[in-house]
Order: C-alpha cells, then sequence, then structure tokens
C-alpha cells in the first residue's frame, strides 16, 4: 500500500473506531522513591526540555532569551542586552527554530525567525521546547526544534494582583503588572510590562588605535507590552479563549568597536498585535482543540547621518498571519490513541524602502495534516507513528513520517529510554523566494533527517529529588539555504541551496532538591555537545568540508545552585559557552578572529516575607560576577560585572 | 577564589580555553614587487583585512595590518590605494580611511567621520578626494595631514569610483545612478555630467585618453529601472559617448581592467573576457572560463600583464587568488584574506 494510502486509513480511522476512556499511566512506586512518569501519552518518545516553575521564577523580569540560554542546552545567540536574540537548537540556524505561543507560530514569514528578545517571560505561565524530529507533532519547519509558550488560566483565583520593579546599571527600569480575576466559570487576566535602559556601559576598545576605554553609545531600548486573556468555562467540557497581545519596541542598533565615521542614528521599531481565540473541549473519549488568530508586525528600519543630513535608509516591512488550527485527540481503547490536526494558514508581507520607493508585497497559503498513533502495549511502553503533509505556493510536500518509542527498561526502577527518528523540512521564507534583488523563486525546501535516543531517569522522595536525562543526537539537512553573492557574478547577493549539512552530539540535563530542615537546596543543570559541519564543499579549495559551522559553540552548558533557609535565597548560576568560529574553514591563528569561549556568573539575593495573602519580597542580582570580558558576536562589546535591584508584590485571594 | 571558581567551571564543563595575548609582528616588507590586496571580510562581522603578495619571490602575507598593530583594519575593507610610502586603506563600514606605512604597516593615522568611503583618488600629493556611498558629495582630505579640508557637493548623485584626465577628475555614479560626473580639480567643484547606461561603476583611461565606463544596468524590479548591463566609451574633450558595447540581459560583467599598454580590455561575465579596445563589438567568446568556482575579482598587473583572478570560495573563509599568465597558464595560487576587492600593484 502506498504512503499516502496508509495515511489516509489512519485518517479515517479516528473517525470510526470506538471511544473509550483515556488512561495514561503516569505513576511508578517503588518502595523508598516514587518514581515519576509525568508524560501524556502524546508525549510519549517526544524530547521535551521543561524549564520548571523554580527556574522560571528566577529570570522572571528578563526576556526568554535568558531563560533558555540559562536553563536548556540551546543555544542562543545575542547580539547584546536588548538585542536581537535566537535560538539555535542542534547546530541549525535561527530560522530553523519555530517559535509557537499557545500553538499559533510567532516566526516572522518574511525571515523566518522569531526574535526572543522581544518576548518577555512575565507573558507566560509555561514554556516547553521540542527537540528535533519531536518538533513534528506540533508542526513543520524546526529542523533544530521548537519553543512553546503558554498561558494558562488559575480557576482557584478569584483576585490576585502582582507586582515587580526593577532598577538596574546603565539606567535600566523594568515594571511588570498582573491582575487577574475571576470566578468559577470565567477567568481574566491582565498582563502589562514596561522596559527601559540606556545601555550606555563600558567597555575596552580594542578595535581601534589607540584603544581607549568606551562608553557603548546609541544602544538604549524601551518596550512595552500588554496581554489580556480572558477564559470561560461553558456546558461543562468546553473552555473558550480570548487572547490579545500587543507590544511595542524600540531599539537603537550601536555600532561595531571598529567604527569610526560620521556618528549614525540607526534604530528598529517593533510592533506586534497578535489575536487568538482558542476553543478546547473535554470528553472522555475525545478532545477537541481548535484557535484562530491573527499575529501582526510591523517592522521600521532607520539610519541616518544627521552631520551631513543625510538619511542612508529608512524602509518598513508588515506582516500578517492569519491562522487557524484544528485538533482532535481521540481514545480508541486503553492502549490506541489518535491525534489528527489540521492547520490552514495566509500570510501577507509587504516592505517598501521610503529611500528607493523599492516595495515588495507577496503572500502565501499554506495547509498542514497530520496524523498521529499513539499505541501504548503495555505498562512500560508506548509508541508512536506520525505523517503530516503540507502544501504551500501550489507546491505539495508529500507525506513526511516520524515515529517514536518510550520504554521504561525494567518496572521498579525509574529508568526510561525514548527514542525518535524524523524526517521534516522547512519551506523557503518568503525573503528567501521574493526579495527584491537576490529572492530565488526557485527554492527547494530544506529536507531534514534527525533522529535521537534518550536515557532519563526521575526520582521524587519526600526530601530528595533527582532527575536527569541524556540524549544523543544525529540529524542531516540537505538543501539548506544560504544568502551569498549571486553566482551569476552580479553584485548582489541572492538566496540558493547552499549546503549539506550534518550534526550530531549530546544534551544532558539534570534537577536536584534536598531539603533539610528548615533548608532546601536546589541545583540543576545542562550540557550540550554540538558537533554541526558542511558536507558539500564547493570544490577542491573548499577548507570548509568537515568543518564546524560558524557561531555555532561545540560547548555550550551551565550549572546553578540554590539554597533557601527561611526566607532568604541565594542563588548561584555559571553559564558558558565554548569557542565559536567565524569562518567556515575554522581558521584559528592570533588574528583569524575566533571568538574564545567564556564563563559567566550570576549571584542572586533575595528575602521574601509572606503575611496572610500577601507576598513581598526584595531580590539583588549580580550579573557576569567575574567581570568577564567576552564577545558574543564579533566586535560587539557586552557588558562587564552589572546590578539590579527588583522589588516584588503579590496579593492572591483564593475561592 | 575567582581563580578556584572559573578553574572549576573550566573543569565542569570540559572546556579548553585560551586567551593569550596577540604577539605584535614587526614587517619589513620588500614592497617594491608586488600587490597589495584588500580583502572586505564580511559585512558587520569588523573581520577585513590586507595581504601582499610578492610577485617574484612569490611569497604572501596576509592579515599584515592586524599583525603589526594588534588592531583590525574594521569593516569591509573597500579599496587600497598608496602615495609615496603611505598606504591608505578604505574601510567602508567602519567610516574611516586607515593609513599605515606600506613597508612595516605600523599606523600612521587615520581620517575618520566618513560616512561610506569607498575609493580614494590622489589629485596631487597634498589633494586627494574621497568617493562615498551615501554622503551626496566627495570629500576632500590633505593626504599629508590626514585631516579633511573640504567637501564637494553632488547634489542627488552618489560617487564610486573616480580617474583622472587632465585637470578633471571623473566619478561614476553607481548605486542607482545613470551618470558620470566631472569634477575640476582646480575649483573643487562639480562642473557637469555624463549620462550613460544604468549603474556606472568601472572606469578606467585606455591608451588613447578614452574613458571606459562599466554599467552593469540595475537589477529586475529596481525602483530605478533595468537596463541592459553595458560598456560605454567617453570622450573627455566633448564629454560625449563615442560608442556603447551593450550586453544581453541576463549578463552581469563586472571589473572592467585595462593591460598594460591600454590597448586591451579585460571584464568578468562569470568568465574572463578580453577585448581590443579597437573592437566595434563585444567578444563572442569567453578567454578564460570558470568552472565550478566563481569569479570574484579580477586584476592585470600593469607591467606584466599577469592576470589575477580572485575565488571567494564559499565568501566566509580565505580566498584563493590565481596568477594566470597572457597564455592562460597558471603561474601561482595563494590565499588572502575573505572577499577580495581591490588589487593595488607597484
Amino acid at each position: 500500500m502506498k504512503v499516502s494510502g496508509i495515511f489516509w486509513l489512519l485518517v479515517l480511522t479516528i473517525f470510526v473506531f470506538p471511544v473509550y476512556g483515556q488512561i495514561i499511566p503516569d505513576t511508578v512506586h517503588i518502595e523508598e522513591v516514587e518514581v515519576l512518569a509525568k508524560r501524556k501519552i502524546e508525549e510519549a518518545g517526544l524530547k521535551i526540555t521543561r524549564p520548571d516553575s523554580f527556574q522560571r521564577a528566577s529570570v522572571l523580569t528578563a526576556d526568554l532569551s535568558e531563560l533558555i540560554s540559562g536553563y536548556t542546552p540551546v543555544f542562543i545567540k545575542s547580539y547584546g542586552r536588548g538585542s536581537a536574540a535566537t535560538a539555535s537548537f542542534r547546530g541549525t540556524a535561527a530560522t530553523h527554530t519555530q517559535i509557537y505561543w499557545n500553538g499559533m507560530s510567532l516566526n516572522s514569514p518574511m525571515r523566518g525567525l522569531a526574535d526572543l528578545s522581544l518576548i518577555p517571560v512575565f507573558f507566560t505561565d509555561g514554556v516547553y521546547l521540542l527537540h528535533g524530529g519531536s518538533s513534528m507533532t506540533k508542526g513543520s519547519g524546526a529542523l533544530g526544534g521548537s519553543i512553546h509558550l503558554e498561558n494558562t488560566p488559575d480557576w482557584n483565583t478569584s483576585f490576585g494582583l502582582e507586582g515587580l520593579a526593577e532598577t538596574g546599571s546603565f539606567n535600566s527600569r523594568k515594571t511588570f503588572l498582573k491582575l487577574a480575576l475571576g470566578g468559577k466559570n470565567t477567568q481574566s487576566s491582565t498582563r502589562f510590562f514596561y522596559e527601559t535602559s540606556e545601555n550606555n556601559f563600558p567597555f575596552f576598545n580594542s578595535g581601534v588605535i589607540p584603544n581607549i576605554t568606551d562608553t557603548l553609545q546609541n544602544a538604549g531600548y524601551n518596550k512595552t507590552g500588554i496581554l489580556q486573556e480572558f477564559y470561560i468555562r461553558h456546558f461543562n467540557e468546553n473552555v473558550s479563549t480570548l487572547r490579545l497581545w500587543y507590544q511595542y519596541g524600540n531599539r537603537d542598533l550601536p555600532q561595531l568597536m571598529s567604527y569610526q565615521g560620521s556618528e549614525r542614528e540607526e534604530y528598529q521599531k517593533d510592533g506586534q498585535f497578535r489575536a487568538q481565540y482558542d476553543w478546547k473541549r473535554y470528553t472522555d473519549g475525545v478532545n477537541y482543540h481548535f484557535f484562530s488568530g491573527i499575529n501582526t508586525t510591523r517592522l521600521d528600519y532607520f539610519r541616518a547621518t544627521p552631520a551631513f543630513e543625510f538619511v542612508n535608509e529608512d524602509s518598513e516591512s508588515k506582516e500578517t498571519g492569519f491562522l487557524n488550527h484544528l485538533r482532535i485527540f481521540r481514545q480508541f481503547d486503553e492502549k490506541t490513541y489518535a491525534t489528527v490536526s489540521f492547520d490552514a494558514n495566509y500570510f501577507r508581507v509587504k516592505a517598501f524602502d521610503n529611500i528607493t520607493a523599492g516595495s515588495f508585497n507577496e503572500s502565501r497559503l499554506e495547509t498542514s495534516l497530520m496524523v498521529n498513533m499513539h499505541m501504548n502495549p503495555s505498562d512500560r511502553l508506548a509508541l508512536f507513528i506520525l505523517l503530516r503533509s503540507e502544501t504551500y505556493d501550489e507546491k505539495t510536500v508529500p507525506f513526511i513520517p516520524s515515529a517514536g518509542f518510550e520504554w521504561q527498561l525494567v518496572k521498579r526502577l525509574p529508568l526510561i529510554i525514548r527514542a525518535n527518528a524524523a524526517r521534516n523540512y522547512h519551506k523557503p521564507t518568503l525573503n528567501d523566494l521574493y526579495w527584491i534583488p537576490g529572492g530565488n523563486p526557485e527554492l527547494l525546501a530544506e529536507d531534514g533527517y534527525t533522529g535521537d535516543v534518550s536515557f532519563s531517569a526521575d526520582f521524587q522522595g519526600r526530601t530528595i529529588g533527582f532527575s536527569n536525562e541524556l540524549t544523543g543526537f544525529i540529524s542531516r539537512i540537505e538543501n539548506w539555504i544560504a544568502w551569498q553573492p549571486a553566482a551569476s557574478g552580479a553584485y548582489y547577493w541572492e538566496a540558493g541551496n547552499i549546503r549539506n549539512v550534518s550534526s550530531k552530539g549530546l544534551e544532558y540535563q539534570f534537577t536536584a532538591k534536598i531539603k533539610s530542615g528548615s533548608f532546601l537546596f536546589q541545583s540543576g543543570g545542562n550540557y550540550s555537545y554540538t558537533r554541526t559541519s558542511n558536507l558539500q564543499a564547493v570544490h577542491s579549495a573548499d577548507e570548509s568540508r568537515g568543518k564546524q559551522l560558524i557561531y555555532i559553540p561545540k560547548h555550550k552548558g551551565g550549572v546553578y545552585g540554590s539554597i533557601n533557609w527561611q526566607n532568604f535565597a541565594f542563588k548561584f548560576d555559571l553559564n558558558g559557552v565554548g569557542k565559536r568560529y567565524t569562518k567556515s574553514s575554522n581558521q584559528e591563528s592570533e588574528f583569524e578572529q575566533v571568538l574564545n569561549p567564556y564563563f559567566l556568573g550570576k549571584f542572586t539575593a533575595e528575602k521574601q516575607i509572606a503575611w496572610n495573602e500577601f507576598l513581598t519580597g526584595l531580590k539583588l542580582t549580580v550579573d557576569n560576577v567575574f567581570d568577564q570580558k567576552y564577545h558574543s558576536i564579533l566586535w560587539r562589546p557586552m557588558p562587564g560585572r552589572f546590578y539590579s535591584l527588583t522589588l516584588a508584590l503579590k496579593y492572591n485571594h483564593e475561592k | 577564589m575567582k581563580f578556584i571558581i572559573q578553574l572549576a567551571a573550566v573543569l565542569l564543563l570540559l572546556v579548553a580555553c585560551t586567551d593569550d595575548p596577540v604577539e605584535t609582528i614587526y614587517f619589513d616588507l620588500d614592497t617594491s614587487k608586488g600587490v597589495f590586496i584588500s580583502c572586505e571580510g564580511n559585512f558587520m562581522y569588523g573581520n577585513g583585512s590586507l595581504s601582499f603578495y610578492h610577485t617574484v619571490n612569490k611569497k604572501v602575507s596576509n592579515q599584515l595590518f592586524y599583525a603589526r598593530n594588534n588592531v583590525p583594519l574594521g569593516d569591509v575593507v573597500q579599496s587600497v590605494a598608496r602615495l609615496g610610502n603611505s598606504l591608505f586603506i578604505v574601510v567602508n563600514n567602519s567610516g574611516k580611511i586607515v593609513v599605515a606605512d606600506a613597508n612595516t604597516m605600523e599606523f600612521k593615522g587615520s581620517i575618520t567621520g566618513l560616512i561610506s568611503p569607498r575609493y580614494i583618488h590622489f589629485v596631487s600629493g597634498q589633494k586627494a578626494y574621497i568617493s562615498d556611498l551615501y554622503a551626496g558629495q566627495l570629500t576632500v582630505i590633505n593626504p599629508e595631514t590626514f585631516e579633511i579640508t573640504g567637501f564637494i557637493p553632488l547634489g542627488n548623485y552618489n560617487s564610486e569610483q573616480m580617474v583622472q584626465v587632465g585637470k578633471y577628475v571623473y566619478v561614476s555614479d553607481w548605486s542607482y545612478g545613470s551618470n558620470v560626473l566631472v569634477v575640476d580639480t582646480e575649483t573643487d567643484e562639480l562642473i557637469d555630467n555624463i549620462e550613460v547606461s544604468l549603474q556606472p561603476k568601472d572606469l578606467t583611461v585606455d591608451k588613447n585618453g578614452k574613458i571606459w565606463v562599466l554599467s552593469d544596468g540595475g537589477y529586475e524590479g529596481s525602483p530605478t529601472g533595468n537596463e541592459v548591463p553595458a560598456i560605454s566609451r567617453i570622450d573627455p574633450e566633448t564629454l560625449t559617448i563615442e560608442q556603447i558595447y551593450r550586453f544581453d540581459q541576463e549578463d552581469t560583467p563586472s571589473n572592467l581592467e585595462l593591460n598594460s599598454k591600454g590597448d586591451t580590455l579585460y571584464f568578468l561575465n562569470r568568465h574572463l573576457y578580453k577585448m581590443h579596445i579597437g573592437n566595434r563589438h563585444l567578444p563572442d567568446s569567453a578567454f578564460m572560463h570558470a568552472e565550478q568556482e566563481l569569479f570574484y575579482h579580477l586584476a592585470i598587473d600593469p607591467q606584466s600583464n599577469d592576470i589575477y583572478i580572485a575565488n571567494a570560495i564559499d565568501y566566509t573563509q580565505d580566498a584563493i587568488v590565481f596568477r594566470f599568465s597572457q597564455s592562460g597558464e597558471v603561474i601561482d595560487s595563494f590565499k588572502v584574506g575573505i572577499n577580495p576587492s581591490h588589487f593595488m600593484f607597484r
């Protein structure tokens, strides 16, 4: 039988077979320690990283890039404080990471990526990451992995008010507010944030003669946003949600350290509005989930040289996405489940250059159909088989398969092995296809093959807890899209299917907790080893074959430890990033500008006071404790030691 | 304590970390016979560089400026020019021109505060013009003192390459433009313009004193239109176009060069082409074919007529330069920095 035949048979069966109650074994008991396998059946076999509430609380006033950089094995490429930050899973590019907000893609249809520095952790209630092929359960295109932001109501709250105020070095101020109101069947949550910084930190400028102690210029930023959520529980098993998110950011863009030209005025303004209606229905054997949403982004870029009264660049782009999703989960019997999902998204983009009057106006309709069969043949084994097919630009992507399993090795021991393998693909962005000049309508989708195997153990006792997971992965991406000078010799750059990239490595994560008397010790860590290289060297003179891709560290890790005692909390984080090459040939000499490894320490001390339903806290944070001089990007300075002080107030009244 | 914590971190993360200070290299280059090669690097990487290739002993030295001065040149090294024993290295996206000793590479000074400098043209020992992609003016400097002495407003035109015939400097108005500008070096004023095919970039002067202009024609979808690329020959006496050689629409010519006698033109159009200045038509066939590689830049040794073609490989590693004889045989090949942009022979 053809693959397409199997696919449609799977689609059909989900509507034909009888319905039983959903039984998902999630707890295994052993004598001393309770072993928790908390996975839902839909998550069996998937590689998931889920920063816990303690880790989220540590960076509640930061943006998403800090949460991911600090507490997951994923590498964040950051252009500096407040500047653009993108995620690289397993050695892939920023466009290979998909960001979903309550299931809705936030990636730019023009550029293909999402800027994590524009997403405040405070605007999320949960964050999880799907690595590699595991992301196929939520959508395609995440050749590296996907990041999922969740908002959930607290049905127990009748009135909650939370405020955070932070002041810090470089004239930085942050304010966060959250108001929650509700009853048994309705909830409203309103969140607001405002952040500003002059970001004028001192640094040693070794990019000019003579070397000087300099101050970063034109690097200030301010960001503000509001997120409103309404939840209604109706007709017993239905939950309707309306979410509205508006955000605005205005960022000045600093120059490289070597810049000595006429003073530039350069900035970027980002405005986003997102709205989503979400409906969920839970019944004994079938769960439905539908959402329809809109995601709009406006980005203005401006560069001028005031001394010459000359405007170099003044461009704007507008992107609008209409996103629709239907997902049905059905249980056939105690051992067989299935998920079917259908997505239909329409994107419209427009870019306009106010200097040259050049413009770019394109649209795209995408559809996606997925069938995922979950099987649970025994208490210790779960399997899934997934097929996904998509259409875009009148092209049809054939059925892409994915499969995985999860197996508890020994009944009374909390050791689990999980593995999955998948084929994936990433559509060219609208810029890749149509940008003038250099867009290439003939581009092929990037084609990925990936697999991973994980071993995990999760022990939770009354006074101790320890969980850890080791994962090995391997992947290959063909037809990798990159921009480079036109092959025809024309002076502009053009997009092409340039590379075939191989990636393999390891990821390790752990968390530990010990309670002793009035002391609570917590620790956690992560480490990733990523070996990623281009296999498609151009010709014999090309020294890039088999070399590490630029800006991808082989080593990346972090570890933290904290101690809580009588409402006092002290925490120390240490994060390290290994050497990164900036030449594809990986040349190393004094002048080849390899970015050296760096380690950043962060210390926090916090005191909380609780009184009835009130909670207040004061936290001192010291970032870059060792005052490291380091570069994340070539010739872009990063701050030395800096400080912040955060005051938190919280009131929560439950029904 | 700090050391112990850092050491523990190193062991924990199994990462070797060394950050040795860079050792200064003192050069005493024999630059009597050879070519300086400016290498752009990658835009916004700040990794432009300068190389020197000795044409007799066939030795190449890379990263000259960084090695001597412990400081990089900056972002997008566009071109290099020499006056006496001083090299003027134009660093486009760092808004400056760095001046170094041509033998020792020791930093001598810089001209800063520019917008987007492209080329420098020496009018005399005391005066030079700097073209600029965005300034809408030429910057006038004193190359002895490195001081900016004035500006030549160009109105709505921008400036790219410059050549001089008599007392007039001819400037190509490349980005979205379609003129060759005429600047009087005595009055430092724009006095005239000659309309040519869209986006004139490369300029050269033949043995008869005629100016040859290579226009790339823009690109499809450009707001200023898209024309077929062309080579134009201008008579500087009458400021008129004597002849236009038009390419096909799909052609992408670049890098217009002349041989030592000034009677034969060379240019790239995916392959290498050669044309006598007396020809009435563009050549039908290539002089040298590119196979897999991309011919990124072309230069002709004004003394030996050896042909230098740079292949940028993947644009993020050191490029390879091939040196050919006039008969097309490979004499040598050598590695230079990333994306060679300009060759300056001595």
